[in-house]
């Protein structure tokens, strides 16, 4: 079991270099080599740590562990087939990580970046009407049986277009250089990540590789269906690359822009599922 | 009662009468993260929030008084209490009332935090959560009149309550501090003391996915 | 503040332990699947983060200050 977890640790970060990589390469730059990440995070966890005199202490560590556990909980959830409702919860919980990274610090830039966050919240709404979506058509939300579904029906991402461009929207939304990244631009130094430094930014890495891994994953599963480790895993670059060009050819929007095409989206996807509730 | 593929299983359930409140794998996980936010708020020391003076190298410490912070704290915890008990009701009056305590609550947590901006942002989000309790006993109110009971445990899987009344409880938890009501509440996390602050999204987040999961089982 | 090097090893190594346990005891069916997710969600995060304050920590308890120009 712990071999799941590590060996997600290590392909989110790999994504993660990928994904650098990519967006390197589109924009014309050479670019580090794709285990850059995973180098980052050795490098930051070799680094000297301390707690800063003027953060919440406890809290300041107890947000990197939350950050590890919420989102191996959330592996865990995806593995065993749970629930599709567990697994966007910890997804919105992830919220609470960004909130409590930026304002344990007691740094000002680290609270413009919660504050952006809570902004940001709009980014969740998404993700329930997708999961109204998934619900109204396979009737249930436990992952193994979509799954089921799928592989009787043929993938969702055809049957739910929307609901899928909703989702990976959501996904597009925690990307790292993302135009919706808005808490971690660089205007305001590092975000809410700012005074995470050494072992704890080593940890959040960590963390953001599982995210990362997770989502990806996820999307694959609820959209296109079983397949094997290896097709799956093709399937996963291939995601990737696509949020890379749109990371690489976007620039970062301002909080206020984010919130509206969030919004908005998610006005288009809850009118999808009316409509669908009506007709079907 | 929980054969319904939309939570995973059900771990214990407390009978009181014809209320049951319960646990599934769903709100028992959101109920942990309650708990785990909640000693937080008990355990951690505030943060001494430093700010930055614009156009310069310069900056400052803000002193917050300890009583201040100590009232915020009784808040927060107070929130966490709530927070728990939503997670667990499994009666949708409950329910709403555990829900408007966060927000009363949530307000409670920066009321006494002399700063403009906290202060109106405040006001601001206390109306709307007022405003929003309507449709909050206004859905829980029709879930009664339409089916005779309150009961999440009776009323699982029958699909006996009409899609008004859901619609009305998930706008009146967005109304107690979801998006896009949220906005109003950006500016609250200027107040100081981050683990009690931080309360406030934590309860309204939790808030948000247990109505989406009563929507979906009722 | 900072972590004893032999308090984090110990964390390290605890965590560690209860992880490769419940994973095994899992993996010969003597665990429940709950159970071992449980608990390698709760001893992971602090393995990791022990793993890294224990390569970190210093072995002396104060350095000498290295020279930082005039």
């Amino acid at each position: 079991m712990i071999e799941y977890l590590i060996f997600a640790v290590f392909v989110g970060l790999l994504l993660h270099g990928i994904h650098r990589k990519a967006i390197a390469r589109i924009q014309g730059r050479p670019g580090p080599p794709i285990w850059q990440e995973i180098l980052h995070v050795l490098k930051f966890s070799f680094k000297e740590t301390w707690i800063p005199a003027t953060a919440s202490q406890t809290l300041f560590v107890a947000v990197v562990i939350i950050a590890i556990g919420v989102w191996s909980t959330a592996l865990f959830v995806l593995l065993t087939g749970g629930s599709l409702l567990l697994l966007f919860a910890v997804y919105m919980l992830h919220k609470i990580v960004e909130h409590g990274l930026g304002l344990s610090s007691g740094s000002p830039y680290g609270k413009f970046g919660a504050i952006r966050s809570v902004m940001s919240a709009a980014s969740e709404i998404p993700l329930f009407a997708t999961i109204a979506a998934i619900y109204l058509i396979t009737g249930s939300l436990m992952i193994s049986d979509i799954q089921a579904w799928q592989a009787a029906h043929g993938p969702l991402l055809f049957t739910a277009l929307p609901a899928a461009i909703a989702l990976y929207i959501v996904v597009l939304a925690k990307m790292h250089y993302s135009p919706f990244a808005v808490i971690e631009s660089k205007e305001i130094v590092s975000g809410n990540v700012t005074e995470h430094f050494g072992v704890w930014r080593a940890g959040l890495e960590a963390a953001f590789g599982l995210k990362t891994f997770v989502l990806l994953y996820a999307f694959i599963v609820l959209f296109l269906g079983p397949m094997p480790l290896l097709l799956a895993a093709v399937a996963m670059v291939l995601l990737l690359l696509s949020l890379s060009f749109i990371c690489a050819l976007s620039p970062m929007l301002s909080p206020f822009d984010t919130v509206t095409i969030q919004i908005g989206t998610a006005g288009l996807i809850v009118v999808y599922v009316l409509l669908m509730g009506v007709i079907v | 009662m929980f054969d319904l593929p939309i939570e995973g299983a059900e771990l214990l359930a407390v009978e009181f009468g014809d209320i049951v409140n319960y646990f599934s794998v769903y709100t028992a996980v959101l109920f942990v993260f309650a708990l785990l936010f909640t000693v937080l708020a008990i355990i951690s020391r505030p943060e001494k929030p430093v700010d930055i003076v614009f156009g310069g190298d310069a900056y400052y410490a803000k002193k917050i008084p300890p009583e201040q912070l100590r009232f915020q704290r009784f808040m927060a915890i107070a929130c966490g209490l709530a927070t728990l008990g939503a997670m667990i009701s499994g009666d949708l009056f409950n329910f709403t009332l555990f829900s408007s305590m966060i927000g009363i609550t949530n307000i409670g947590i920066v009321a006494a935090v002399k700063n403009k901006h906290v202060l109106e942002a405040a006001y601001q989000y206390g109306i709307v959560a007022m405003v929003a309790t309507v449709p909050l006993f206004g859905g829980a109110a029709i879930a009664l009149a339409t089916t005779g009971t309150l009961s999440i445990w009776e009323l699982a899987g029958a699909g006996a309550v009409p899609l008004l009344a859901k619609m009305l409880l998930v706008v009146g938890v967005m109304g107690e501090g979801m998006a896009p009501f949220y906005i109003g509440k950006a500016e609250i996390t200027r107040a100081p003391g981050a683990p009690y602050v931080l309360m406030i999204h934590v309860s309204s987040l939790l808030l948000f996915l247990r109505v989406v999961e009563i929507a979906l089982t009722v | 503040m900072t972590m004893k090097k032999q308090t984090a090893g110990a964390v390290t190594v605890a965590a560690a332990m209860v992880c490769v346990a419940a994973s095994a005891g899992w993996r010969l069916g003597l665990i429940e699947t709950w159970i071992a997710i449980v608990l390698n969600v709760v001893a992971f995060p602090f393995f990791l983060v022990a793993l890294g304050l224990w390569w970190n920590a210093a072995e002396k308890e104060e350095g000498d200050t290295p020279f930082i120009g005039y």
